[in-house]
C-alpha cells in the first residue's frame, strides 16, 4: 500500500472520531436538554395569572400541572453563624420539583403535608456557601423567617445556571392562606394535544381565564431530536452521492463501450441497480426528516427567511434578560449547542468517508 | 461532432438522474407541508331527555362553513398517487348544546373520526397528515 494512501486512510480514521465525537455531543445535549427542562407546556405572565398558587395547590394533580409564584430577592441566612446571601425565592406547589426536572444530592422536594411548617429547597451551590461541612438538620433563614430544608438540588455547570440570573433560586411552599399569583404553570405536555389545547383544558379545571405566553418546551424537546435526525440524514446523504456518482459512471461505460455486448449489458445492469439503490435509500434516508408543522413555513418549504426569522427569535431569546428559571431561554441554549455540533459532525464525516474511500482506492 | 453527442448524453444521464432523485424528494417535501391534524373518534350517542340521540365532543371539534354554520372535519381515506392518503369532508352538524367544556351534536356522527386542531385552517376536500401517523 502507498504512503498515500496510508496517510488518507489516518486522516479518514481521524476526521470520523471527530465526527462521531460531535454526534455524541450533539445527541448528549438532545438528551440533557430533556433532563435539564421540563415535558411540558409553560404559561407565563409576568403580571401573574389570575389564580393564587393557595388556589391552585388542591387542584394540580387533577390538572397535571405544577405552579410557581413570581420571584423575590432575599437573605438567606444560616442562622448559626450568620452568614447571609443574596438569593431568588419562589413560592410553589409541591409538585413543582417533579415537573421542572429538579436533581436532588439530599432529600427530596417537599410535599403537601409540609404545607403547615415552612419548607424550602436550596441549591447546591447555596448549600456549599451556608452550610459547608455541616449535616444533619438545616435551618435557612428567608428575610428573617426561618424555613427547614428538606431537599438540595443540583445546579452545576453551566447550562444549568441559565436564566437564574446568576443568583441561586430557593424553592419553597406557600400558606392555605397565602394569596401570592402564579407567575407560571408547567402543565405535563401531551403530543397528541397541541399547547392551546392543553391550556383550555387546565383553564376548565382551575375555573379561571389563563391568559398568558404559552411556551410548549415539549415541542422543542422533539425539535431537538428532529435536529439530530436531520444531522443523520445528511450524513447519510454522502453514501447515497456516492452510489449515484456510481451509477452515473456505469451508465455512460456502458453508453461507451462498443466491444461486448455481455459487458455492455453487465455495465448498464450495474448502473440502473445502484441507481434504484440510491433512490430507495434516499427515500428511506428522507423518513429521517421529521420536522413537526408548526416549525414549517406554511406554503414554501423553500421560504429561507422564514428559517431565518426562527434563527434570530431563537438568538433573541438568548439575549432577552432572563427570568428566574428561563426554560425556553435554557432550550435556546441547548438547541443552538445541538445544531453547532451537527453543522462540525456532518462535514467530518463526509471528509472522512471521502478520506477513507481515497485510501482503500489503489492510485 | 462525436463530442458534443457524447458530451449531451452525459447531461441527460446526469440530468436524470437529478430528476429521479427530485422526486423522490418532492414526494417527501409534500407529505411534510400537509396540513397536520390531531384525531378524536367521537363516542356513541346518547339519549336526551327529550329524546334526541346527540354525540358529546369538543367544542375544539366544530369548525364554521363558508356560509358561517356550524361543521365538522370528518377524516376519510382515498387513493391517491403515491397510495393511500387521508383527507377531510366538510359535514354540516346541528348544534343541540354547547358549553366551554363539550360541544353536543345532533346527526350520526358516533364511531367517525373527525380533524381536530388543524396545524392551519382546513378545507373541504384537502388531503391532511396525522400526528399519530
Amino acid at each position: 500500500m502507498k504512503t498515500r494512501n496510508i496517510r488518507s486512510l489516518i486522516c479518514g480514521v481521524i476526521c470520523l472520531s471527530f465526527s462521531a465525537f460531535f454526534f455524541f455531543g450533539a445527541a448528549f445535549v438532545s438528551g440533557d436538554l430533556k433532563n435539564r427542562t421540563p415535558f411540558a407546556i409553560e404559561l407565563y405572565s409576568p403580571q401573574g395569572l389570575e389564580v393564587s398558587i393557595a388556589q391552585a395547590s388542591p387542584l394540580t394533580e387533577r390538572g397535571g400541572f405544577a405552579a410557581a409564584s413570581p420571584g423575590e430577592k432575599v437573605q438567606a441566612a444560616d442562622g448559626a453563624k450568620g452568614r447571609s446571601v443574596l438569593a431568588y425565592c419562589q413560592m410553589t406547589t409541591a409538585n413543582y420539583g417533579a415537573y421542572a426536572n429538579l436533581q436532588f444530592s439530599e432529600g427530596q422536594y417537599f410535599s403537601d403535608d409540609a404545607s403547615a411548617e415552612h419548607a424550602a429547597v436550596i441549591p447546591e451551590s447555596l448549600s456549599k456557601e451556608l452550610f459547608a461541612g455541616r449535616s444533619g438538620k438545616k435551618t435557612l433563614y428567608i428575610n428573617g423567617t426561618e424555613f427547614a430544608v428538606c431537599g438540595v438540588y443540583k445546579d452545576d455547570g453551566v447550562l444549568v445556571q441559565l436564566g437564574s440570573a446568576k443568583l441561586p433560586v430557593i424553592y419553597r411552599n406557600g400558606s392555605e392562606n397565602s394569596d401570592a399569583p402564579t407567575e407560571h404553570l408547567l402543565i405535563g405536555a401531551d403530543a397528541a394535544k397541541t399547547a392551546e389545547q392543553q391550556v383550555q383544558e387546565t383553564a376548565v379545571t382551575m375555573r379561571a381565564p389563563l391568559e398568558g405566553e404559552i411556551k410548549d418546551l415539549g415541542r422543542l424537546h422533539q425539535l431537538g431530536d428532529s435536529i439530530l435526525l436531520l444531522g443523520f440524514f445528511f450524513a447519510g446523504l454522502w453514501f447515497i452521492l456516492r452510489l449515484c456518482i456510481f451509477s452515473y459512471q456505469k451508465l455512460i461505460a456502458a453508453y461507451e463501450c462498443k466491444e461486448h455486448t455481455s459487458q455492455r449489458g453487465f455495465q448498464a445492469f450495474l448502473g440502473a441497480g445502484a441507481l434504484a439503490l440510491a433512490l430507495f435509500g434516499f427515500a428511506l434516508l428522507l423518513q429521517l426528516v421529521r420536522i413537526p408543522a408548526v416549525y414549517l413555513p406554511e406554503n414554501n418549504i423553500f421560504d429561507f427567511p422564514y428559517y431565518g426569522r426562527q434563527i434570530l427569535r431563537g438568538i433573541q431569546q438568548m439575549n432577552t434578560d432572563c427570568r428566574i428559571k428561563d426554560f425556553s431561554r435554557i432550550c435556546a441554549f441547548y438547541l443552538c449547542a445541538e445544531t453547532v455540533s451537527l453543522i462540525l459532525g456532518v462535514p467530518l464525516f463526509w471528509a472522512g468517508c471521502q478520506s477513507l474511500r481515497w485510501g482503500f482506492l489503489d492510485k | 461532432m462525436k463530442n458534443s453527442k457524447q458530451f449531451a448524453v452525459r447531461m441527460a444521464a446526469a440530468l436524470f438522474i437529478i430528476l429521479a432523485l427530485c422526486i423522490v424528494l418532492a414526494h417527501r417535501i409534500e407529505i411534510l407541508l400537509l396540513t397536520e391534524v390531531r384525531t378524536v373518534t367521537v363516542p356513541p350517542a346518547i339519549r336526551m331527555e327529550d329524546g334526541s340521540t346527540v354525540v358529546k365532543v369538543s367544542p375544539a371539534c366544530i369548525f364554521t362553513n363558508r356560509n358561517g354554520q356550524p361543521c365538522v372535519m370528518l377524516l376519510q381515506r382515498r387513493e391517491g398517487t403515491w397510495g393511500t392518503e387521508l383527507y377531510v369532508a366538510e359535514t354540516s352538524v346541528q348544534i343541540y348544546s354547547a358549553d366551554y367544556d363539550f360541544c353536543f351534536l345532533e346527526g350520526n356522527l358516533e364511531g367517525q373520526t373527525l380533524a381536530i386542531y388543524p396545524s392551519r385552517s382546513l378545507s373541504d376536500d384537502e388531503t391532511v397528515r396525522c400526528v399519530e401517523e
